[in-house]
């Protein structure tokens, strides 16, 4: 045989192989992703929340997708989320290799600060929320305590980051609907800086995750030293099952659309997106990978054991949701932005 | 005490099994490549090491993290002191007196000396530590929002012994650096100040491309424009130089002590971080150092040994605020903090009670990584050494592509590099116009600081904090430490108002720059006027001062034959002024220094138009190699080969360890297909 046959059987033999492997592997999926990467984006640095979730959902969701390819977080921080939203948008490849965990706050800061967002909310493939993210106003039951109706009558320091961030959001709208006298002091660098202001008395309370409470402070919440005073969200999150939400308290109509629109970032939670245009066919499988790793009970082990909630949304139920409250009337939306300031 | 010294003792215990130890071990391997690699700082590293942990018990997670976060500020001493780049921002100070040193050849010595000093730092940090932890929550909770600003406060007039011998350079540089500090969303109101219509500058300017560009950038112009190895002339005094290193650390021990002690007491103040504490510690060491006005800045080993020493004390005391209340001190901090979280361990009262064994674990590592760290250092110092040797037309374009890469930490976008060179460009003519930088640096670190805890102590107690004791007495020590050198100026500077003469314009470097700084303060006052009340009443105070202070610098540098106060223009040509490095380019004329200085920043800032049109690593890859073969005449094969090599290095470090998410380039915008092979895209 000469060499240039052996050259030629070579080739063939290769092509063959390739078909042959492909026709034993039909599925299409699994032919797009075996051998690729998935790239998760992460809306902050690492360490926090939204990484440790991005975290754990990158170890498990390869094991769910067809040809189980390898999921490798990328943090993405800046501009209040807005970066990696703008990125996953904009830039990211729109073939299901790239997907991005988001702001639950995003449609929020979108209504106020418009400069910011690049991007249609609407647009993106919505593959699902693990959990969602109530919001609860916690304040310190020392030297006094303190209730709801203590917190209209007498003034409360509030610590707050900044102006668009949800710490100061939600108090600021009790002040405007609900007739509080919080005074909300702004700058301070985290969450974490506002703990410790709490504890050295500088000041009395904060907006802040429910999980982020069980997380940092329990012991703070079983010796009864915090008192949550409002949560946000639709419904009564079970653990604060006597605490009253925004939107019960609100008393009319129209204070209850502004009520509603602030609810959304507690029902988005920790919310997955793929970019926009995604061929459906992969966004079906994205969705069901992302289904099927919620239910997976190892996963749910993980998340427990650290304190982490799951309680998931479908991207089906989230993409309505977020049409829904795009579809919120700008009369409402101008209503937020003045009460709130903006 | 008895049960914390049995609790010291078994954490001891629990960490000496082969495992642990072995975790520290490649904690600390880990720690070191990533200090010396400047684009692998320490968190990029401590977030890639978190999910290993996910699956130990919590005090082998403690061991290898805690290794590899002592290990950082010792691997980042070697690009310091060598290249004159800092490995993390931690350490730029070290630049100051260790880089010159290299370059008069006794870089054995400098390094020795910061190993050394940065190991008995990491040990009093430790101790401090241990001994404080107990006993630390009611100190920390003292300092509210106005301590802490009067800390600030105090910490910025260190700006004036700072600045060496040109005071009021020193004091526009810090304006310049507290205006810098102001970009970004303002937290009061919400207003985007100076952010130019981009999501980059919403959270600020971050650090890291600033303290490159300030420091790295102007050190490897002047390797541009010098044309030679760091280390000229000098015959490499490595094992030598490392020990009397070691003995210069030995002789001042009291320094050495003093910056460890200062550093880790800093660090306990949440948001006084890395990027300060080294100057702290080099400004204090101005201050109480005989003699170190005049010789710091020109390699004084005196200088390394006080920077090093806090940056490597820092890490204990940081721990202290993350342990005790869960508030990270710094950015690293922050993902040990969730490494506790993921441990199911909640930072607070616990970590004195419950866990007080794993707070000692935390102790130990520290300690044990400490001393790990220096020996390993300390055995391969002199294979890194020789690196100074090596010919510019090598070393340049590898250790360029490394600050591209490191300055690309701050937020991974086009905007680091941009912010880069802007400040490279102002870092080397504040260079040559004899303007002191640090300040610079500690007026863009404090001003957000003290904007912020200002603004929180007025909001929260109205104006009565302003009669508490601790605010008065840091504010009178603010005060005299301004004053002190003002008034020991006077005798020279009235005998110089009558020396002075004022003359025809003169046109030069410094002049241009002051008039340009100048220019950028009536600008900014422009912009913040429409701005509400609390978003102007700092950038506009700041704008105003700079303006007085710019304008009159620029007169005194135009229009006398006095260059400003203390300095005359033939000092400056002599001398050069203090906090500067060493200007010296032997006998080069003035227009062939331009001229290498232009084609160097030709150079930069063409990587950073390539790279827009390809994409970032496939530009600096291509333009390492370009620049080898055309600006250093190597051969082929030499080029080939060191560019392949870059190109290796980035593939595996920065594509499959750390998968970083590199910036979208022009070709991929118009070839989205691009991306799905590659993301340098």
């Amino acid at each position: 045989m000469s060499p240039y046959r052996v050259y030629k059987l070579f080739i063939l033999w290769f092509f063959a192989a390739i078909i042959g492997v492909a026709a034993a592997n039909a599925d299409p999926a699994a032919d797009f992703y075996s051998g690729r990467q998935v790239t998760l984006i992460v809306p902050t640095g690492p360490g926090g929340g939204y990484s440790l979730y991005g975290q754990f959902l990158g170890r498990y969701l390869g094991k769910h997708i067809p040809g189980n390819p390898t999921v490798v977080v990328q943090n993405m921080p800046g501009g209040g989320g807005n970066v990696a939203a703008d990125d996953l948008y904009n830039v990211a490849p729109n073939n299901g290799t790239t997907i991005a965990s988001l702001f639950s706050t995003m449609t929020v800061t979108q209504a106020l600060q418009p400069s910011g967002a690049h991007f249609d909310a609407t647009k993106f493939g919505w593959i699902g929320s693990i959990a969602p993210m109530v919001n609860a106003v916690g304040v310190m039951q020392k030297p006094s305590p303190i209730s709801l109706e203590d917190a209209k009558t007498k003034p409360l320091v509030i610590g707050a980051t900044g102006k668009s961030a949800d710490l100061y959001i939600y108090p600021r709208i009790m002040n405007a609907l609900l007739g509080t006298k919080f005074k909300i002091v702004l700058g301070y660098d985290s969450s974490g800086a506002i703990l410790l202001a709490m504890q050295s008395g500088e000041v009395s309370g904060m907006a802040m995750g429910l999980e982020i409470w069980d997380a940092l402070r329990p012991d703070w919440i079983k010796r009864k030293e915090i008192a949550f005073i409002a949560q946000t969200g639709v419904k009564r999150d079970p653990q604060l099952a006597d605490v009253p939400t925004l939107l019960e308290l609100a008393s009319t109509p129209q204070d209850k659309q502004v009520m509603t629109f602030l609810a959304s970032p507690a029902v988005l939670g920790r919310v997955i997106a793929a970019p926009p245009g995604l061929p459906p066919e992969r966004l079906a499988t994205l969705r069901k990978a992302f289904n099927e790793t919620m239910n997976d009970p190892e996963f749910r082990n993980t998340l427990t054991a650290r304190g982490l909630g799951i309680d998931p949304t479908s991207g089906i139920e989230i993409a309505k949701f977020i049409e829904q409250s795009s579809a919120t009337p700008t009369a409402v939306l101008d209503r937020t932005k003045t009460l709130l300031g903006f | 005490m008895v049960n914390v010294l049995h609790e010291a003792a078994s954490a001891l215990d629990v960490l000496f099994t082969p495992l642990r130890m072995g975790l520290l071990l490649s904690g600390v391997l880990f720690g070191l490549m990533a200090g010396v690699i400047p684009g692998l700082g320490g968190i990029a590293a401590l977030a890639l090491l978190l999910p290993f942990t996910f699956g130990m018990d919590p005090y082998s997670a403690m061991a290898i993290l805690m290794g590899l976060a002592a290990a950082i500020s010792h691997g980042d001493v070697i690009p310091a002191v060598l290249f004159g780049m800092p490995g993390t921002v931690g350490c730029a100070a070290t630049v100051m007196d260790g880089y010159p040193m290299a370059k008069r050849g006794e870089a054995g010595r400098a390094l020795g000396a910061a190993f050394s000093s940065s190991l008995i730092g990491g040990l009093i940090g430790a101790i401090i530590l241990g001994f404080t932890i107990p006993i630390i929550s009611p100190i920390v909770l003292f300092f509210q929002s106005p301590e802490l600003l009067a800390v600030c406060v105090f910490g910025m007039t260190l700006a004036a012994s700072l600045s060496g011998n040109a005071p009021m350079k020193g004091v526009v540089a810090a304006l310049l650096g507290l205006l810098l500090s102001m970009v970004g969303e303002d937290s009061q109101s919400g207003t985007l100040r100076f952010t130019v219509g981009t999501l980059y500058l919403w959270n600020g300017i971050p650090i890291v491309p600033v303290a490159l560009g300030i420091f790295a950038v102007p050190e490897l112009c002047d390797i541009m424009i010098n044309r030679r190895a760091i280390a000229r002339d000098a015959r490499l005094d490595l094992t030598k130089g490392q020990w009397q290193g070691w003995k210069d650390s030995a002789s001042h021990w009291s320094l050495v002590v003093r910056t460890g002690a200062l550093g880790a007491v800093c660090a306990m103040v949440p948001g006084i971080g890395a990027p300060v504490i080294d100057w702290i510690a080099y400004g204090h060491a101005i201050k109480t150092e005989k003699g170190a006005a005049q010789s710091f800045g020109k390699g004084d080993v005196r200088g390394v040994i006080a920077a090093e020493s806090s940056t490597n004390a820092r890490e204990g005391g940081s721990l202290v605020t993350t342990i005790a209340f869960g508030v990270p001190g710094q950015p690293s901090m922050a993902i040990l903090l969730g490494a506790f979280l993921i441990q199911g361990i909640v930072p607070g009262p616990d970590m004195l009670t419950k866990h007080l064994d794993l707070t000692y674990t935390i102790v130990w590592s520290l300690t044990l990584a400490n001393v790990f760290g220096t020996l390993i250092c300390f055995g391969l110092a002199n294979q890194f050494a020789r690196l100074s040797t090596l010919r510019y037309s090598l070393l340049l374009p590898i250790v360029m592509t490394l600050v591209y890469i490191g300055a690309f930490e701050g937020q991974h976008s086009w905007g680091d590099i941009v912010a880069l060179l802007i400040f490279g460009t102002a870092g080397w003519v504040m260079k040559r116009a004899g303007w002191p930088r640090p300040p610079l640096v500690l007026g863009f670190v404090l001003g957000k600081l003290i904007e912020r805890y200002m603004f929180i102590s007025v909001e929260r107690y109205g104006w009565d904090w302003l009669t508490d004791w601790f605010v008065l007495l840091m504010f009178a020590a603010s005060i005299l430490s301004v004053a002190r050198p003002l008034l020991s100026l006077r005798g020279e500077r009235l005998w110089q108002l009558r020396a002075l003469s004022f003359g025809r314009p003169a046109i030069s470097v410094a002049s241009i720059f002051a008039s340009f700084v100048l220019v950028i303060f009536v600008c900014s006052l422009g912009i913040e006027w429409s701005w509400p009340f609390a978003a102007k009443l700092m950038p506009e105070t700041v704008s105003l001062f700079g303006i007085v202070f710019a304008a009159s610098l620029f007169a005194s540098e135009t229009f006398s034959r006095r260059i400003s106060i203390g300095e005359t223009r033939r000092e400056r040509t002599t001398e050069p002024p203090g906090m500067d490095g060493e200007i010296g380019y032997g006998d080069l004329a003035d227009r062939e220094i331009y001229l290498r200085a232009l084609k160097y920043f030709i150079w930069i800032y063409g990587v950073l138009l390539i790279s827009v049109l390809i994409g970032f690593v496939p530009a600096l890859v291509l333009s390492a190699l370009l620049f080898m073969r055309w600006q250093g005449s190597e051969r082929w094969p030499i080029a080939l080969a060191v560019s392949f090599g870059l190109f290796a290095f980035l593939w595996l470090v920065f594509d499959h360890l750390v998968h970083e998410a590199w910036p979208p380039s022009l070709a991929g915008n118009i070839f989205p297909q691009l991306r799905t092979y590659s993301p340098w895209f």
